[in-house]
Parts: structure tokens; sequence; C-alpha cells
């Protein structure tokens, strides 16, 4: 008998698997090593000399202390609205679920900078809005949102859809048996819902919990437009504020910050992780939901709670940016003599950083989303399919950038790049390609999951069929994976793009001249004065996201279930 | 076309034993069924044959070549091998022809070659007009003469089925069964077909092979099987064979004389057949008749007699071992009850061999 031919099994795979890994490890190992590195032993040498000099720091504790007490109040809000509508959405029967779930997710991807920039323009004493209405407070009062109530009413707003989604999903895959056997038991609804629905949806809820609290305490852009002028600072702004200010030169003390505010988050991401370990609560598409509860006579009254709560949360801040974008300056009210579009003139033709940051932003988003979908269309087929340690790392590796708060991997890679690339000896430092790297890095995992997503609802046999047929591993990936996955790719694209485009966090800490985002020239705007030309700047962008929003709509049939969050 | 040996093939879960030295020889051009209860490695078995796992123990040998030993793995890709899957997996992003062709194009076939062939195969299953099509757009039927052209095109060596008839309804799975056998018949491909569906297997399969945990029963014609299993579990799992103890005293030739609680049964036994005290015997309904109680028939008691439209099913217990339920067809016009004492007349049987699994 003949032998078999020894083709060394797999060496393209091992080496794809390999040069993925590699990726990986630059993306998200390296930063976050670095990080600690500097922490722990700057320069090389064990000495906790800054630690010791930051961690005993008046400010530092009393950011810390803010930085959670605005976390934990956040998260409270986030949960009662959230886990309430979500309970409604999913139990009963109320008319219009699908618009009024994409009515009540949009915060989530209107970015915290502007939800905090709108909200100032419905409040405060020279509110356009409330001149408009004759209701403005007297001039001179202090802005009420420029406070810690301030700053905990709009994280709980603004991430209020995250706890919503998270909850969601768990009841969806919520065995509609489980309800309908309490029911024939003989007990009334809402001890259904006390006494089975509840107990077992902790684990997602717990998860929804850590989930917001984690983003509370990374969150940058509402802090920085409601802490900075309300002299209120949390560990997001108080790295801003130090590295704006004195200059790389206090990298090691920010670089002890960020490792302090990422070991907050961890706790909450542990948390959050362990409770979504315990509960298999993947969205099954075949089951069938429970049949929803009737509300009979309270029904209507229902609805326009929730439509209500949604114009209050969505509208009407909405609203109080496009009239401040509209008028001629800050504190006049809008009416037919005031009415200009001359500050959407002025940030689309003549400032300059505008017009870059359009571009910068764009092409950055852009980027960032194609590599990250040829990056996650190879990495989530070994992770999906083949099983090994070093692939399960790989997995806990890309998540690590997105979970941890953005200022981690900004103050990351300032560190990494603040000295020329080694071997290559040019320096990315203070270009906007230090900033695409960290966008890569950050969102690599919003690509990655809903490919891996797209994987798990593909029968395994259509590629067994092509490796059949001869194909080999590069050919499958082309002819048969690739335009398989598609649709859940592009979903993944357009997700990093939104997010990017509309992103503040790491490129306030690395911006430079010339390499201005969109969220970086609304807030310088708005922190020198300029709150007309950041409003039209603000909707302009929103426009962008919402157009964008609702054209997946049309390729939401092709979607696997669940990638898109405001598609419900 | 080629013959596919399979020794001492070891595949393990853990330290679950999905397959145990499992050997196997299918001659070339042969129709071999792979029959068993669910679990017991079908598919893992055929996983092993195409190259998607691999074997801890064991060879795998294709035409003359191993392509699959611990030393050596041959990548499913360079098998030469059609698959059958049981979802038919055919790729909903390409048309009818496009699916057929795909082996040919990842081979380099020219293109008026490539269409040539395509046609070919799609006239083989009737589908010719149907290229232009998406697979979304077939019935059940056509989507399983598609997955068959397409390993069909590249004249596979080796065409293995997994269950593939097992999504249809029962009158198309009859007609399918019916071209399997057809296309066989044509063009003498050697087919390795698993299915836990004895039927099916029987009407198809020159050889069957069964199968029970992870070990191989016993490799036969389908007759060979039901006449003359080699083990209780085969004669138990084809056809509902009886198994009753049994003491052979008279054993000459392939015949014998067994006696069976207490009464002398004429039965056929293998040529080497010894004389032995504690045998087991396989018996057919078919076997069995009821007579009343008296010499020469074993005393039993009947548990309950279902109608089955012509007949009944009578199931009966030898009162000398109540725990043993033996089933009698009794014809319409003579009927009993629960309950009855009667008397069970052999007509015939079959001395199992041994206890163990048979040597291929
Ligand atoms: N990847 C795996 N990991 C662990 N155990 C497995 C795996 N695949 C199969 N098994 C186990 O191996 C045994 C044989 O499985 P196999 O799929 O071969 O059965 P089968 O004969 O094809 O059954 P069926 O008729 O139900 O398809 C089963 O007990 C199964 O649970
Ligand atoms: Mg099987």
């Amino acid at each position: 008998m003949a032998h078999a031919h020894a083709i060394p099994d797999g060496r393209t795979e091992r080496a794809l698997i390999y040069g993925l890994a590699l990726l990986v490890g630059l993306l998200s190992i390296l930063p976050l090593g670095r990080l600690l590195l500097e922490g722990f032993a700057p320069g090389g040498n064990p000495s906790l000399t800054a630690a010791t000099t930051t961690l005993s720091a008046d400010i530092t504790w009393r950011a810390t202390r803010n930085s959670i007490e605005t976390a934990l109040g956040g998260t409270l809000i986030a949960v009662l609205v959230g886990g309430t509508v979500a309970i409604i959405v999913s139990l009963t029967d109320i008319r219009a679920r699908n618009a009024f779930v994409f009515l009540f997710v949009l915060p989530l991807m209107i970015p915290p900078q502007i939800t905090a920039l709108a909200w100032l323009q419905v409040v405060g004493p020279a509110s356009p809005m409330l001149k408009m209405l004759g209701l403005a407070p007297p001039l001179g009062t202090r802005n009420p949102l420029y406070s810690r109530e301030g700053i905990i009413l709009l994280l709980g707003i603004q991430y209020a859809p995250l706890v919503f989604l998270t909850l969601r999903a768990g009841l969806r895959s919520l065995p509609r048996e489980l309800i309908e056997a309490g029911l024939s038991a003989g007990a009334r609804r809402l001890t259904v819902l006390r006494t089975i629905v509840l107990p077992l949806m902790t684990p997602p809820l717990v998860a929804g919990i850590a989930l917001a609290f984690v983003s509370c305490v990374g969150n940058f852009g509402i802090p920085a437009f409601l802490g900075i002028p309300g002299r209120y600072p949390v560990l997001t702004t108080l790295i801003y504020q130090r590295l704006s200010g004195l200059g790389p030169g206090v990298l090691g003390e920010v670089a002890i910050l960020s490792v302090l505010i990422g070991a907050i988050a961890m706790s909450g991401i542990l948390l959050q992780d362990f409770m979504l370990r315990r509960a298999d609560y993947r969205i099954t598409t075949t089951s069938i939901a429970a049949r929803p509860f009737e509300l009979r006579r309270w029904r209507l009254p229902v609805e326009i709670g929730l439509w209500t709560l949604s114009l209050l949360v969505v509208v009407l801040p909405l609203a109080g940016l496009i009239i401040t974008s509209l008028v001629t300056a800050y504190g006049v009210p809008l009416n037919a003599k005031t009415a200009t579009l001359a500050n959407y003139a002025y940030v689309l033709f003549d400032y300059a950083a505008a017009k870059r940051a359009f571009v910068n932003s764009f092409a950055l988003s852009a980027g960032a989303a194609l590599i990250i979908v040829v990056v996650a269309v190879p990495l989530a087929y070994f992770l999906v399919w083949r099983r090994s340690r070093l692939l399960r790392f790989l997995n806990i590796a890309a998540e690590l950038p997105y979970a941890l708060p953005g200022v981690v991997l900004a103050i990351a890679s300032i560190l990494i790049f603040l000295k020329p690339i080694p071997l290559l000896g040019f320096s990315i430092y203070n270009t906007v390609w230090i900033i695409f790297f960290a966008y890569v890095a950050r969102f690599l995992v919003l690509g990655l999951r809903p490919v891996v997503s797209g994987y798990h609802q593909l029968d395994r046999a259509l590629e067994e069929a092509a490796q059949v047929a001869g194909a080999g591993l590069l050919r499958r990936m082309v002819t048969i994976i690739l335009p398989l996955v598609a649709p859940a790719a592009a979903a993944g694209a357009l997700l990093i793009f939104l997010t990017a485009f509309n992103e503040l966090t790491v490129s306030a800490l690395l911006w430079s001249s010339g390499a201005e985002t969109l969220g970086v020239v609304v807030f310088s705007l708005e922190q020198g004065g300029d709150s007309t030309y950041a409003s039209a700047l603000a909707v302009l962008t929103l426009i962008v996201t919402f157009a964008l929003m609702l054209s997946t709509l049309l390729l939401a049939k092709r979607l696997p279930q669940g990638v898109l969050p405001w598609r419900d | 076309m080629a013959r596919l040996t399979i020794d001492r093939l070891t595949k393990r879960f853990g330290d679950y034993k999905a397959l145990d030295a499992v050997s196997l020889d299918v001659r070339d051009g042969e129709f071999i069924a792979i029959l068993g209860p669910s679990g017991c490695g079908k598919t893992t078995l055929l996983r092993l044959v195409a190259g998607f796992d691999r074997a801890e123990e064991g060879t795998i040998a294709i035409g003359d070549r191993v392509v699959s030993s611990p030393e050596a793995h041959t990548p499913p890709e360079d098998r030469r091998i059609g698959i059958v899957f049981q979802s038919y997996a055919l790729w909903p992003h390409m048309s009818v022809a496009e699916n057929v062709g795909y082996s040919l194009r990842v081979a380099g076939v020219a293109a008026p070659e490539r269409e040539r062939r395509v046609r070919e195969a799609l006239e083989l299953v009737g589908l010719a007009s149907f290229a232009e099509r998406r697979p979304a757009m077939l019935s059940g039927g056509q989507r399983q003469r598609v997955a068959l052209a397409r390993c069909l095109v590249a004249s596979p060596s080796l065409v293995l089925l997994d269950e593939p008839l097992a999504n249809l309804d029962v009158h198309l799975r009859a007609s399918m069964e019916d071209e399997f056998h057809d296309f066989h018949a044509r063009t003498g491909t050697t087919m390795f077909y698993i299915t836990h569906d004895q039927a099916e297997a029987m009407a198809l399969a020159d050889r069957i092979a069964v199968m029970d945990r992870g070990q191989l029963m016993q490799l036969a014609t389908p007759s060979e099987l039901y006449r003359e299993p080699a083990n209780e579990m085969v004669a138990g799992f084809i056809g509902n064979g009886l198994i009753v103890p049994g003491e052979v005293r008279d054993a000459n030739a392939g015949r014998a004389m067994a006696r069976v609680f207490g009464v002398d049964v004429p039965v056929r036994c293998r040529p080497d057949q010894k004389l032995a005290a504690a045998a087991k015997l396989c018996l057919r309904s078919r076997d069995l008749v009821l007579a009343p109680p008296g010499p020469g028939t074993i005393p039993c008691r009947v548990r309950r007699s279902v109608y089955q439209g012509g007949y009944s099913r009578v199931e009966i217990a030898p009162e000398a071992m109540p725990d043993l339920t033996l089933e009698v067809h009794q014809p319409e016009g003579d009927p009993v009850n629960s309950g009855d004492a009667v008397g069970v007349r052999i007509a015939g049987g079959w001395v199992i061999p041994d206890a163990g699994p048979a040597a291929a």
C-alpha cells in the first residue's frame, strides 16, 4: 500500500492561526501589558513609588469616589428604567413594539458627549429652548446639570438601553412553558412575574447591571461636558485633564490612574462574565415567545407612559440640540428673526478643523471597519469551528480592549507609540495613525461578535461539502464562507463605523492638530463656549448616524438575529 | 471506484470509545449500509472515512492508498470522495449548476468541459432544466438529487451518505430509494450508506454492517443477517428476533435439534456448531404457532392481544420463564384473551453462534 503523501495537516491553517494570534496580541496584550509595566515597573525597574504617590494623592481618591458614586447612581437609574421597559416590552401585548424599541435604544447610538450637549440645551438659564418657551430661569443661575446628580441622570439615560437589551435577550429565550405552567397552577400574572420570571432572569439582570456599571465608570463624554465645568472630577476626566494640561511628563501618573479605573471596571466584567456563563441564553430563533400578557384596559395608559418616557429621554434633548443649532447666538430664543443656518454653513465650509474632522472620522471609521472585518472573518472561523486553548485565550484577549474603559487603551497606546517604533524607526505619535491603531484594537470585538453569531447559524456541513469537493482552506474561505457570513460581517462593519464615527473617549487623549475627530471638535467647540456651532456639528453627525441605522433596516431580514441592537 | 479498507479503527471522545476497533472491508463497487441504533457511532465512522476527524488507532485505506493512520492523515480535500449530507448542505448563494460544478472549478477544469459534465450529472438525476435555480427554490427531493449530482460530478472513488433520506417524507423516501438503487446499478460507484432504517438498508445494500456501541456486530448480506444473525444483538435488532434459551442436543451439517422449554425443536445452525447445554436461539414470530395446551407444546400464558388488521399480535410468556415475551401472529377468527393458557409449537429457528461480536 502506498502511504498518504505527507501533507502537513493544515499548514495554511496553522500559519493563519498564528498570524491572527500575533495580531490580536499586538492589539490587545501588548498595550495592556505595556500599561501594567508602566504602572508597576516604569522603565523596566519594579518600583511602586509612582503608584504610591499617585494613589496617596487626595485628588485620586476624590475622583475614584466620584467615579464609583456616579457609576452606581447611573446604573441604578439604568436598571430601573431599562429593566421595567424590557419586562413590559417582552411580556405584554403593547402595540408598535418595533418602533418603540428602535426609539428607546437610540440613546445607545447617540454618543455620550452629544447626549450631554443636547441636555445642556434643554435646561439651564441660557437654553434657547426654554427661552423660546419662556421658561428659562433667570440668568446667573447655575445649570443644574453641572453636578453629580446631572451626571448620574444622564449616565442612567445613556445606559438604560444596555440593560434593556441584556434583559430582553434573556426574556426572549425564556421557554414559554415555564410561564404557562405557572399560570395553570393558578398563579396571577404578577405572581408569575415575581416568582418565576424575575428569579429566572437574575443572571441576565446581573449581567446587565455589571455592563452598565462598567460603561458608567469608563464614560468620558458625560462627565467631560458636565463635570469639568461643574468642578466634579471623576477618574476619566482627571486623566484627561492631567494629560492635556501637563503633557506626556505625567504619563507614569496617568498610567496608574488607568490601571485603577481598569481594575474597577474589571470587577464588573468578571461579575458579568460569571453570570453569563451560568445562564446559557444564546438566542434561539426556534423558541416560541411566550404568549403576551394582555394588559386590557391598562394597555393604553402603559403605552402612553412608554412613549412619553422615550419622547422625554430621546426627542426632548434632540429638539433642544436642534433649536440651539438654529439660533444666531447662544442664549437667544428661536423665532423668525433669529433662525439661521449660518452655524451649519460655518462648520461645514468655514471651520477648517471641522472639515478635517469629517474627513478624519470618516476615514478612520471606514478603515477600522474594513480591517476588522477582514480579521474577524477568519478569526471567528477558528473561534467557532476549531477549539483550542490558544483560541479561547484569543477570544478573551479580543474582548479586553473594548470591555475596559477607553482611556485605558488610549493611555496604553500613548505609552507604546510615544517613542518611534522599534526597527521601523518612525513615529505615529501625534498622527492620525495612533487613533487608527486604537480604534482597530478597541472595536475589533464589535466586528467579531456578529460574525461569530453568523457562524453559529451556519451549517458546518456547507464548509465540509466544499472540503470534500477538494477546496483548500483559503478557497473555502473566499468562495463559500465569506458569501455566507457577509451579512453578519456587514452588520459588524456598520456597528464599528457608527461607534467610531461618534467616538470621543479615545480620540480626546490621542488627537493632535490636524488629526482631530468629530467628537474632539464638538468637545472643544463646547468648551470654548461655542454651543451653537457644537450643536450644529452634533446634529450633522447624528443625521449621518441615523441615516445609516435606518438603512440597515432594509437588509435586516438577511442578518442573524440579535446583532444590531436597534433592531428588535 | 475503489475498495475501502478499515482496520481496527478506534475513536475516543474523552474516555468514551465512540468506535472500538472497527474493521470493515468494502469491495470495489459495493453498496454497503451501516446500520445501528442511535448513538452507536455511525456518523463518527463516516466522518473518519471522510477525514473530518482523526482516529487514535487503526487505519483507513481507499483503493490502495492509506488515507488515515496514526502517523499520517490525508485531509478531506485530497481524498477524492463524495458525500451526501443529511442536511444536503447545498450552498445557498450558488445556483444548482454552480453547486454541482464547484469541485470541477476547484480542480481547474476548463469551462466547456465543466459545463458538459455538470449537464451530464444533472441529467443523471433528472434535473437538467433546473440548472439556474437557487437551492432555496427546490423541493426536498430535488435538493437531495442536487446533492447527489454534486457529489458524483467529479467521479469520486467512494460516495458516503449519512442518512440521506431522514429528512424526507415517507413517499419521497420510497422513490429516492429507487433512485439510489438505479444510480448505483448504473455507475457502479462504491457506496457507504448510513441509516438507522432496516427496511432501507435491506432494500438497497449488497451487504449490511450492523454496529452497536462503537463495535461492528456483523457484516453480511441482508438475508444472511436475517436468517443467521451472529449474535444476540443482531438477532434482536434485525426483524425483531425473539431470543430464547435452549440446549443444542444434536448438531450436524447445519441442522440441529434443540430442546426449548422441554420441547424438541428442529433448528438451523452453523456447520461447525458444537453441542451446548446453554445456547441461545433466535426465533421469528412466523415460526411460532398457537395450539391448545398439550404434549409437544410449550405451556404459555397470554399477556395481551392486539388486533392488527387481518391478524392479531399476541404477546405470550412461557410458564417456565414468565419474564420472557414472545410474539405470535394469530389469524383472524380464532381469538385469544389475556390470561388464557395456551400452548406454543415452534416450527424452526436459528442457533446463535456465540455471545460476543462476530469476526467480520
Ligand atoms: N464531538 C463529539 N464529542 C463527544 N462525543 C461525541 C462527539 N461526537 C459524537 N459523540 C458521541 O459518540 C457517540 C456516537 O455518535 P454518532 O454521532 O457517531 O452516532 P450515530 O450512530 O451517528 O447516531 P445517530 O443515529 O443518532 O445519528 C455518541 O454517544 C455521541 O454522543
Ligand atoms: Mg448520525
